[in-house]
């Protein structure tokens, strides 16, 4: 018996399931086809382009030592030296998939947003063992969809839910988070049986602090003007930390370091110096939804940097330890995960423009591209705030709504070449 | 003539309020409830006003505001013009609630917030934009949080703590503190109101014939657009004594129309578009579950009143953790067991779940509303609208539709009980 047989006599609930591998497959193998041709790929890129490889288009589970169970994470105020202290990995498992959106999208309300709409998909259909081998789903209350989003997978997994305060400049909300990140850890302790320790907290700190050191090497690689790797790329491994062991990750990216470092040497760059130099903010771009970086680089622009939950503001900053002991630890991780986040869930946000100024600043941004996903509010909001101080600072911007489909695409690429033009014109008239 | 008479911000309570009027012209004392109302659209009432402590929406603990400030001035949404004065300000997809509260704080026409602290509970997205739109336009804003999770210890302990860290704030600016004297005021003057609140709409659905759904809903509502709490209690229980007396004297044929329950996102004056379509459909409203009528309900046990300042404190957030209705909580039990008593209480023909544009977590909770109404045979109507006029004549010809699939139900089932 055929392949095709086989799935003719199948249930409907199995062909349904098989309709959706197939599908998903293909977006995914078109956007890594996509991510693969561009040019001046790195070599060291491969390991990271694997891992995404194995996660959507082979449906394997998370990249980690075997028998290690996994934590889903929805946010980047999830302390992932938490989890690893627990003994099991973190994965982030907030979707970027439209497949799985088409799905969300019978389940969710019409207005909810497509990330949570892709993450209601992939629960509902449930044949993604990334997130099917979860033993326990991590949900930081930060905006309405995501609220809710913790309501739906409570009935459905077991869910632990982390409120995060509106304010993060009180002490009372930070011992709030304190108590819920203490909360949390009990949980993850009757899901693995590993108790809280200084040693195992402090282990896990190490290993992060790694992954951020390779992270801050990185960083300061891709300041450099001309571009040495593009931004798609660096978008790649940004979303292959998601399902990777941190200490493997930290071993791959050394490796791209080392041979970015290599390349500045002999001098082969990744753009031409006088490509228009952009900067993305606003609602992440999780893979395979990565058509607004991939539109950017193919009309001429260089994507110089991103300033999004899924890019290197989770794992830029590292926890201030001032005291040693694990209550020390987790007032550290507390503060780590809010205090210098610029999420728009805070009701005062203004770092968030601090840091895109800092950024535009570090990469020499010549124009913003706001990413809006249809529904965000919280984005939207903070946008107007932002057009207002990059107007001061005479560097175009413009907003681009999005959602979970394909059928945008050529309405955004003219927006995007408009834009990319009106910078090239903008430098020549002011030269 | 008021020159502000001829703006679109007062027309626009001018015109509910006179159809409210026609409609109930034998009740006298609904005046006070109507000019109560439409003062809050008077430019000049409210320049002259210049309250102390403003209020946005309802998720505040009233026992805590009343126990330090006297008359707090709350902002619920519900106008059009002040809606579209936000137009700048705000997202295209905003919610016309928010939408409405920025334009009644931020607009060209008055300021009332020139010496007001202005306080409100982080319950939604749109919320805390909201604070920050405000805060970045120069106003004070004091806020609390609303534990999303459940009514746990950690969750109850951070709430009360909330709770006395914005009555200390509000107390410093009114100069009343908080005190377990005050606080046990407010919460008998609160109780003894949510009371009347109830014979009310007690008296009121056993007088029906003589009140319309929409003057219900106003007199009800206007609790909030009161200066004094006293004065409203009073008037509204004169209300409910003019409604006695009116059914006990004439008798009316009663027409057996279909009844509604009405839930989802609050119906705020002056925008009273979803009573009005129901009873042009034909059918009545048997009780309204939303935030507003839920918080309503709420009040401190009588046992409970003479304990502690802390110990009323922990009573009144636990009442609030349980019950809250606004879309704040992951599973909104409050709302939903609220939806369930009413309905076995009333049994209702249908449900009406009003959804305003952009208020998406009332639209996650609808299929469990639907769920609990499909189990007990009761139709579910999704009425999805903003504070725009446009949409009522599309929404009137859905409304009787429904209304007339109500009516073949019960003559089925009339016709059902006869042969059987």
């Amino acid at each position: 018996m055929n392949e095709i047989d086989q799935i003719r006599k199948g249930s409907a609930e199995d062909r349904r399931k098989q309709r959706f591998i197939n599908k998903s497959v293909a977006v995914s193998v078109k956007y890594l086809r996509k991510i693969d041709e561009l040019p001046h790929k790195p070599d060291a890129l491969e390991p990271f382009m694997n891992i995404l490889r194995r996660v959507f288009i082979d449906m394997q589970g998370a990249v980690k030592p075997d028998g290690m169970p996994t934590v889903g994470t929805y946010c980047v105020m999830v302390p992932q030296e938490l989890i690893y202290a627990a003994g099991a990995m973190p994965v982030k498992l907030c979707g970027g998939s439209y497949t799985a959106f088409n799905i969300g999208d019978d389940i969710a309300p019409r207005d909810a947003c497509p990330l949570v709409k892709a993450v209601m998909g992939f629960q509902s259909i449930g044949v993604m063992p990334v997130y099917q081998e979860c033993s326990l789903m991590a949900v930081p209350v930060t905006c309405d969809c995501k609220k809710k989003l913790a309501g739906y997978l409570s009935e459905r997994r077991p869910t632990v839910t982390l409120h995060v305060p509106s304010g993060r400049d009180r002490d009372a909300d930070m011992e709030q988070y304190v108590r819920e990140l203490y909360l949390f850890s009990r949980r993850l302790t009757e899901v693995t049986g590993v108790e809280l320790s200084y040693e195992r907290l402090s282990r896990a700190c190490g290993m992060t602090a790694a992954a951020q050191y390779e992270l801050s090497r990185f960083i300061e690689l891709r300041r450099r003007a001309p571009l040495v790797i593009k931004g798609t790329h660096y978008m790649a491994v940004m979303n292959a930390m998601s399902y990777t062991h941190i200490a493997l990750w930290t071993r791959y990216m050394k490796a791209l370091n080392d041979e970015l470092e290599e390349k500045i040497r002999r001098g082969e760059m990744a753009s031409k110096e006088n490509r228009p130099r952009i900067l993305i903010t606003g609602s992440p771009i999780v893979f395979p939804n990565f058509k607004l970086p991939l539109l950017i680089e193919e009309m001429g622009g260089v994507l110089v940097g991103d300033e999004t939950c899924m890019g290197e503001r989770g794992a830029y900053d590292p926890p201030a330890i001032v005291d040693q002991s694990v209550d020390g630890v987790m007032r550290a991780l507390a503060n780590k995960s809010t205090r210098p986040c610029t999420c728009p869930t805070f009701v005062d946000n203004k770092r968030r423009v601090y840091r895109i100024m800092q950024m535009l600043k570090d990469y020499q941004v010549q124009g913003v591209i706001y990413h809006v996903l249809r529904g965000c509010l919280v984005y939207d909001y903070e946008y107007q705030v932002l057009e207002e101080e990059l107007g001061k600072l005479k560097i175009p911007v413009i907003r681009v709504e999005s959602d979970y489909n394909e059928e945008d695409v050529e309405q955004l690429r003219i927006r995007v070449e408009a834009f990319i033009e009106l910078i090239k014109y903008g430098k020549e008239s002011s030269r | 003539m008021r020159s502000t008479e001829h703006n679109a911000f007062f027309r626009e309570a001018l015109d509910t309020v006179s159809r409210i009027k026609e409609e109930n012209g034998m009740l006298y004392e609904l005046n006070w409830f109507i000019n109560t109302a439409c003062a809050r659209f008077d430019t000049a009432y409210l320049q002259s006003r210049d309250p102390q402590v403003i209020v946005i929406g309802d998720d505040i603990p009233a026992e805590i505001l009343y126990a330090v400030c006297d008359r707090p001035f709350y902002v619920l949404g519900g106008s059009l013009e002040t809606a579209h004065w936000a137009d700048e300000l705000t997202p295209r997809d905003t919610d016309p609630f928010s939408r409405s509260s920025i334009g009644w704080l931020l607009n060209p026409e008055f300021d009332i917030t020139k010496n007001a602290l202005i306080v409100t509970a982080v319950s939604s997205d749109s919320r805390r934009k909201l604070i920050s739109v405000l805060r970045s336009a120069g106003r004070t804003v004091a806020s609390i949080d609303v534990p999303p999770a459940d009514a746990s210890e950690n969750a109850i302990r951070y709430y009360t703590e909330q709770l006395v860290t914005l009555a200390r704030t509000i107390g410093r600016h009114t100069g009343k503190h908080l005190n377990g004297r005050r606080l046990r005021n407010a919460v008998k003057k609160i109780a003894a109101a949510h009371r009347q609140r109830q014979r009310f709409l007690l008296t009121a659905q056993m007088a029906s014939d003589f009140i319309t759904d929409e003057a219900v809903l106003l007199a009800a509502q206007s609790m909030y657009f009161a200066d004094g709490l006293g004065e409203w209690a009073l008037h509204i229980s004169q209300l409910s004594d003019e409604l006695e007396a009116l059914h006990k004297r004439f008798v009316f044929k009663h027409r057996d129309k279909p009844r509604i329950i009405v839930l989802g996102s609050p119906v705020v004056f002056p925008n009273y578009k979803v009573p009005q379509l129901i009873s042009s459909a034909g059918m009545r409203i048997a009780a309204v579950a939303d935030s507003l009528s839920l918080e309503a309900t709420l009040s401190v046990a009588r046992t409970h009143r003479f304990a502690s300042a802390e110990s009323l404190l922990n009573r009144i957030a636990q009442i609030h953790l349980n019950m809250i209705s606004s879309g704040a909580r992951i599973n909104n039990t409050g709302l939903y067991s609220h939806f369930i008593d009413l309905t076995k209480q009333l049994k209702p023909d249908g449900i009406v779940c009003h959804i305003l544009k952009g208020q998406i977590e009332y639209d996650f909770e609808l299929p469990y509303i639907e769920k609990a109404a499909e189990s007990m045979d009761i139709p579910v109507f999704r009425l999805e609208t903003d504070y725009q006029y446009q949409d009522m004549e599309q929404l009137r010809i859905r409304m009787e539709a429904f209304s007339e699939m109500l009516t073949q139900r019960k003559l089925v089932r009339r016709r059902y009980r006869h042969t059987a």
